[in-house]
């Protein structure tokens, strides 16, 4: 980040005040994950991902290319994350260097690419010669906080959308056929990973290994830009519906106990399932939309500019 | 009368007599034309002494303008001056240690970083670092400047903060004191600083008073309630 | 065409423009204290970054960047911000035309999606800028906003942006042409874009009156 924001002292002291007491700025509580809203765009893997004031796009591309040589049956999966000042002035152009921009772009990696989220083996087309490669681009637009549960969301509610166009395979030759012609094909997507990130507060100071009686940290779910930026701890989970834990990430901070770590991947788990639904019921209602669209419009067009 | 203007547009004035131009206006030094440099409701006044003219518009982004109030954080020390913060970002502006009431050589001000202070913008060249000052300099009073002690602050866009500083039709402040007993420090820089008594109050200010921008005046009451309910209602259960 | 402007809470000024198929959001931020080397001793320095729908920034980008650069300048009241910087960011959501080859619709969709961006952020304007597409079809007709059909079945296509001042067109900022053309039809292109542009800065008048009124 080129230059911090500047928050007072009063303000850092009334907000972990209020959290001793219980409350929150923006009237959640402290398991409440921001409601998330989905729109689809206009192409297949278009996705703006709504998390309170804080807004992701992503957008899926495809494109044929010759598979990695120690991996002859794998396609090409990229995710690329930058944060350009659109998101807010502490975000500086072109350099992804700072520790917080690379953290994200590591835990969404993590979370998506390494986990298997999507079949990479379904990418191939021809062994060691051809693959296809699928490039996620993620944008954030607007920061106020949970960039890497937003942007994972938006990742996997992208892939889950895009469609890539069906392919005939002649020998060495391969023909892509155009979406208007034939009927594209979905992504294989193995599971859906869910972020869920946890930030801890120590208003009282008093650095405990060992977790006490006397123990007053606060724990919050899905912290918006203020509390983040106050923040002494941070941990992210990331869980899919069948329960399997795919990443727990926490690098350096306040000290957690055993206890706290199993206690927060429940609670994540709940987000997780609530999320996922949210997601797929999302692309159902929008793949029923377009159906709908698509029949109308292939006649009508066909009539019009013939 | 205010009229809609876009910039660029081109504005009446009787050049025979003189001119004072205020935000929003702009007298290009190549074209020497006067134009309105922002969108909003152009708002010229008539007297003995000459024309006045500005526009009346909304934004985020604050430039200091000399005797504006405003709420600033101190972000470090120089020399014989603050560096204070008006918002993020832009560039900063200097608090003098001079600056303040009964202030002497021997008399140095306490202020550390991290603290807010409510001030005056008494020198605002566009080629020069803009200096706030913590006394009236023109009558030399206090006039309620200096450190704000605890409390929250709330970021609002300019526009917002004028009306609640410079309206007092503006019924958001009448509504709140129904409500509970504060205090409060207006900046015209987007910062307005409340204090109460109970963190659930402050709470409540907080999010009615951020709420309530652009929303209409006659919700102001119903959100206010509403915010102050839900903190009641909390700590009963 | 669709602006919405204000769309973003942490930058000055914002606008989600859309135009047919292409659709892109712009976020300014200014004035704000420039790095040493951007800082200009008597003016307002202006960063504009258009970053692709998909992939990353390529010397097209670069090339649609240097010239939203060259039709904003003119109309940026700069000697008001000595020292100062203006953050302009771009970022196309969709293209609505074939790249790499053509960057006509993304180029106007930046232009005046950042003059709503520009006037919603506060920053002094000396007028405003918009611009338009027209093409000539393979059939000698001009055609307006075109799409990518059309955009790939045309003869020739053409990018002009005009400054607007006391509401209407005073200078042209840019024009730039692809194609076989001659001398006529640029005057004709002129004229027709002209009309688009009049059009389109009454639309701004409008959105700019209906969102003063609302406040």
């Amino acid at each position: 980040m080129a230059k911090e924001i500047e928050i007072s002292t009063s303000e850092s002291k009334f907000i972990l005040e209020a959290l001793k007491q219980n409350y929150r700025l923006d009237n959640r509580t402290f398991d409440q994950f921001r409601d998330i809203k989905i729109q689809f765009g206009e192409e297949l893997g278009d996705v703006l991902i709504e998390m309170g004031k804080t807004k992701v796009h992503c957008k899926i591309s495809s494109s044929i290319t010759e598979p990695y040589e120690d991996r002859p049956f794998e396609g090409l999966f990229i995710i690329s994350t930058e944060s350009t000042p659109m998101a807010g002035p502490q975000f500086e152009n072109g350099n992804n260097t700072g520790e917080d921009e690379v953290l994200i772009s590591r835990i969404i990696e993590k979370a998506v690419r390494r986990s298997g989220a999507l079949d990479i083996e379904g990418l191939c087309i021809v062994a060691g010669r051809k693959c296809w490669a699928i490039r996620a681009n993620v944008h954030f637009l607007d920061c106020d906080g949970g960039f890497v549960d937003a942007s994972c969301i938006a990742v996997m509610a992208a892939l889950l959308h895009y469609k890539k166009p069906d392919i005939t395979v002649h020998g060495e030759k391969i023909i892509v056929h155009p979406v208007e012609e034939r009927e594209p094909v979905p992504l294989g997507i193995l599971h859906v990973p869910i972020c869920v990130t946890f930030s801890f507060f120590n208003p009282l100071d008093i650095e405990e290994n060992i977790k006490g009686e006397e123990n007053s940290e606060i724990v919050i779910i899905d912290a918006n830009l203020k509390e983040e930026l106050l923040r002494e701890g941070v941990l992210t989970v990331t869980l899919n519906k069948n329960r399997e834990v795919v990443q727990v990430s926490k690098a350096g901070g306040l000290a957690m106990d055993a206890l706290t770590l199993m206690e927060c991947c429940h609670k994540a788990y709940d987000i997780t399932e609530k999320v996922t639904d949210q997601i797929l019921e999302a692309i159902k209602v929008d793949n029923k939309e377009r159906d709908k669209f698509s029949a109308i419009l292939s006649s009508e067009n066909a009539r019009e500019t013939s | 009368m205010s009229t809609l203007v876009i910039p660029g547009d081109e504005i009446s004035i009787d050049s025979e007599r003189p001119v004072v131009l205020g935000p929003g206006m702009y007298n290009d030094p190549v074209t020497q034309r006067i134009v309105p440099v922002n969108a909003g409701l152009l708002n010229i006044s008539d007297s003995k002494k000459g024309q006045t003219i500005y526009v009346e518009y909304d934004s985020k982004r604050y430039s200091p303008a000399v005797g504006d109030l405003v709420v600033g954080i101190i972000t470090g020390a120089f020399g014989d001056s603050y560096r204070v913060s008006l918002s993020s970002f832009s560039t900063p502006v200097s608090l003098s240690y001079m600056a303040f009431p009964n202030a002497s050589k021997k008399n140095r001000p306490t202020l550390v970083i991290g603290d807010l202070v409510y001030a005056r913008v008494c020198n605002a060249e566009k080629e020069l670092e803009a200096e706030i000052e913590c006394v009236d300099s023109t009558n030399g009073s206090d006039a309620g400047f200096g450190l704000l002690e605890n409390g929250m602050v709330i970021e609002a866009t300019l526009g917002f903060t004028r009306s609640l500083l410079f309206n007092n039709e503006f019924p958001l402040l009448r509504e709140l004191a129904q409500h509970c007993k504060f205090e409060i420090a207006i900046g015209v820089n987007g910062k307005i600083w409340i204090k109460t008594d109970e963190v659930k109050e402050t709470i409540a200010c907080y999010r009615s008073i951020s709420d309530c921008q652009g929303q209409p005046q006659e919700k102001f009451q119903e959100i206010i309630k509403n915010y102050f309910l839900q903190v009641t209602n909390t700590v009963e259960e | 065409m669709d602006a919405q402007t204000g769309y973003l809470e942490n930058v000055d000024g914002s606008c989600l423009y859309s135009l047919n198929s292409t659709k892109v959001i712009s976020a300014v931020t200014g004035p704000v204290e420039p790095k040493a080397r951007q800082e200009l001793p008597t003016q307002l320095a202006l960063e504009i970054n258009i970053r692709p729908a998909s992939g990353v920034p390529t010397t097209r980008e670069v090339n649609i960047q240097d010239k939203v650069r060259a039709i904003i300048t003119p109309i940026l009241a700069s000697y008001k911000y000595p020292r100062q910087l203006c953050q302009i960011t771009l970022q196309l959501l969709q293209s609505g035309e074939t790249e790499p080859y053509f960057h006509a619709l993304e180029l106007i969709a930046c232009v005046n999606s950042t003059t709503y961006a520009l006037v919603d952020s506060g920053i002094a304007l000396k007028g405003i800028a918009l611009g338009t597409t027209v093409v000539i079809s393979k059939d000698n007709q001009l055609i307006t906003e075109p799409t990518d059909e059309i955009l790939k079945n045309s003869k020739s296509m053409h990018v002009v942006a005009y400054m607007i001042e006391n509401n209407k067109p005073s200078n042209l900022l840019l024009m730039d042409s692809y194609g076989d053309f001659d001398e006529n039809d640029i005057l004709k292109i002129l004229e027709q874009s002209e009309i688009k542009v009049n059009q389109l800065n009454k639309t701004f008048r409008e959105y700019m009156k209906e969102k003063i009124n609302n406040i």
